[in-house]
């Protein structure tokens, strides 16, 4: 068996019918291509195979060709002698041992009209995936320098390679085949042959290699995380996906094959994928629902468990006897300033979870004439005295004032009485003072709905977590 | 009705034309070809299977049946007006080059 990995597509394919022919003289035929890219040859004592790779456009669940469509066409393949290998890129791969047999492509006019248009359909295609992922890798980048998250989940971490290096394959491809097109556009009112490009094929390994390696990763990791660490999570994060995948092949079953109108079969297509789109949202909610049941009357209850290479464990425990507290946030990481860089991100991003949760409340209480009862304003740790001032402010100054006072009210640092834990660095951040943050050497603790009038318990319950954590 | 560009078929797009004077399906359409022109021309499956939709797409022929996954299809009025263009096309290249080389070229400088 030999493995090779080649690059394979409408602009190149000739080349690479000589290059199968070339290891079939040498003893290999081909036996499958798998992701695309990766060539399986075994062994064989056949002599004069020749090789035939026909331009055809393969049947997926949204276009509007059916799969008997595609078998007839193998049909009367195989009826004069070719035999199919393998289906990739719109391309179809037969090999024959019989001479003298008759083409596939007879006619030179029609095969360029193919190519042609197949071409300007991926040209198309990567149009809309282009923005969709330049889009993501300017988040995934934002999320490198800002997100805390991104220190303590893997998956977000092998996403934030992944997608640039896709956008910088999508733009080479894109580049590639329309250079192709550019190429060829005015050959074909002459009647001059389809200009093939013998591609150059480093640069599109290399990338291609490490989108497959991070890929087979990210797979490991969801398989790691939902069934090594019971992360309920993961399940609930690929449900759509999962939903779409059935969804398109009850399609492709069912409904692509029925003889009927091909307007019909666009407008159920467009209803099998509104329908899925919803079954998806709806099954989320119910998953949601299902756990926040499910840890209801639970205590001390350890989820969404995490591992990554920056931070080896991280999770959350929920309480529920409402005694101590209501969750904790834990994550451990590799160093120190790994630790650091998690602590202020996370208080970065609590305050501005403050503020955005605030301001629409803030603007509403600033809007009414009414008299406002004290109470409405215990949240923004405001008197009615200060924010009857700010009133007579223009909304804008107002909401500022009124936010930034907020914020200084609900960061402050706790004092080593309080606590009586040996701890490096520790925020209040919340306005009651049951919310908090606490960095520990290379761990960071968040707790929320603390009851800090039992201090000795929540030490209790951190001991507890730390143990916990030691022997995950 | 003109062909799409006003551009001469082809001589696979002539053929299966032709072919569909009378229903067929993919295979019949190649087998015919290969005994009418005694096997002077022979129409592959990949531009077989890439002309039917095209044709169908721009109203030359129709599908009339579907049996045992084959479809079958009839050439339209359009299709046939398409034909006998073809056919007129390809008679005033036989005349013009019959004409010339019998010597009667009144064109000659």
């Amino acid at each position: 068996m030999k493995i090779k990995f080649l690059y394979l597509n409408l602009t190149n394919y000739p080349y690479i019918e000589e290059y199968l022919d070339k290891m079939a003289k040498n003893g290999y035929i081909l036996e499958k291509i798998l992701l695309q890219n990766i060539f399986i040859f075994k062994k064989s004592n056949l002599k004069n195979v020749k090789y035939s790779i026909s331009p055809f456009q393969y049947e997926t669940a949204l276009n509007i060709l059916t799969p008997d469509e595609v078998n007839e066409f193998n049909d009367a393949c195989s009826n004069i002698g070719w035999t199919y290998i393998e289906k990739t890129s719109n391309l179809f791969i037969y090999y024959t041992v019989l001479s003298d047999l008759e083409d596939i492509h007879t006619d030179s006019e029609v095969e360029f009209n193919v190519v042609y248009k197949l071409v300007k359909n991926q040209v198309k295609f990567h149009y809309i995936l282009l923005p969709i992922l330049i889009f993501l890798t300017w988040i995934q980048l934002s999320n490198i320098y800002s997100s805390p998250d991104i220190i303590t989940n893997s998956l977000s971490q092998i996403q934030s390679l992944l997608i640039p290096l896709a956008s910088i394959l999508v733009v080479n491809e894109l580049i590639y085949i329309r250079h192709f097109l550019k190429l060829n556009k005015n050959r074909q009112e002459v009647n001059e042959e389809i200009i093939f490009l013998k591609r150059n094929q480093k640069f599109y390994s290399f990338i291609m290699k490490l989108i497959l390696f991070l890929l087979a990763i990210f797979i490991i990791n969801i398989l790691f995380m939902g069934v090594m660490l019971g992360n309920k999570f993961i399940v609930f994060a690929y449900i759509p996906l999962l939903i779409g995948s059935i969804f398109g092949f009850l399609y492709r079953k069912f409904i692509k094959v029925k003889k009927s109108p091909k307007k019909n079969k666009l407008f159920l297509l467009l209803l099998v994928l509104v329908f899925a789109g919803s079954l998806s949202f709806i099954s989320s909610l119910l998953f949601i629902n299902d756990i926040a049941s499910d840890i209801e009357n639970k205590s001390f209850e350890i989820m969404d468990k995490k591992a990554s290479i920056l931070a080896p464990i991280s999770y959350m425990v929920v309480d529920n006897s409402y005694n101590d507290f209501n969750n904790i946030e834990y994550a451990k990481f590799i160093s120190e300033d790994l630790a650091n860089i998690f602590f202020n991100r996370k208080i970065k991003r609590i305050k501005a979870n403050i503020k955005s949760r605030n301001i629409p409340y803030v603007n509403d209480l600033l809007a009414e004439k009414d008299f406002l009862p004290p109470s409405r304003l215990e949240r923004l740790n405001l008197s009615l005295e200060d924010f009857e001032e700010y009133k007579k402010l223009d909304t804008e100054d107002a909401q500022d004032l009124i936010i930034n006072k907020l914020l200084d009210a609900s960061f402050e640092q706790v004092d080593k009485n309080i606590l009586p834990l040996d701890f490096d660095e520790a925020y209040f951040t919340s306005v009651f003072k049951d919310d908090l943050i606490i960095k520990i050497n290379k761990e960071v603790y968040i707790l929320n709905g603390v009851n800090l009038d039992n201090g000795e318990s929540i030490d209790k319950n951190l001991l507890k977590l730390i143990e916990v954590s030691n022997k995950l | 009705m003109k062909n799409k560009k006003n551009k001469a078929l082809t001589q696979s797009m002539y053929y299966v034309l032709l072919s569909l004077t009378k229903p067929r399906h993919g295979y019949e359409i190649m087998q015919y070809i290969s005994d009418i022109t005694k096997k002077r021309v022979s129409v592959g499956p990949g531009t077989l299977y890439a002309l039917l939709p095209k044709f169908e797409e721009d109203g030359y022929i129709k599908m009339i049946s579907t049996d045992d996954n084959k479809k079958t299809y009839l050439i339209t009025d359009a299709g046939q007006e398409i034909l006998n263009e073809e056919i007129n096309r390809l008679r005033l290249l036989l005349s013009d080059g019959e004409t010339i080389l019998k010597g009667c070229d009144n064109y000659e400088n």
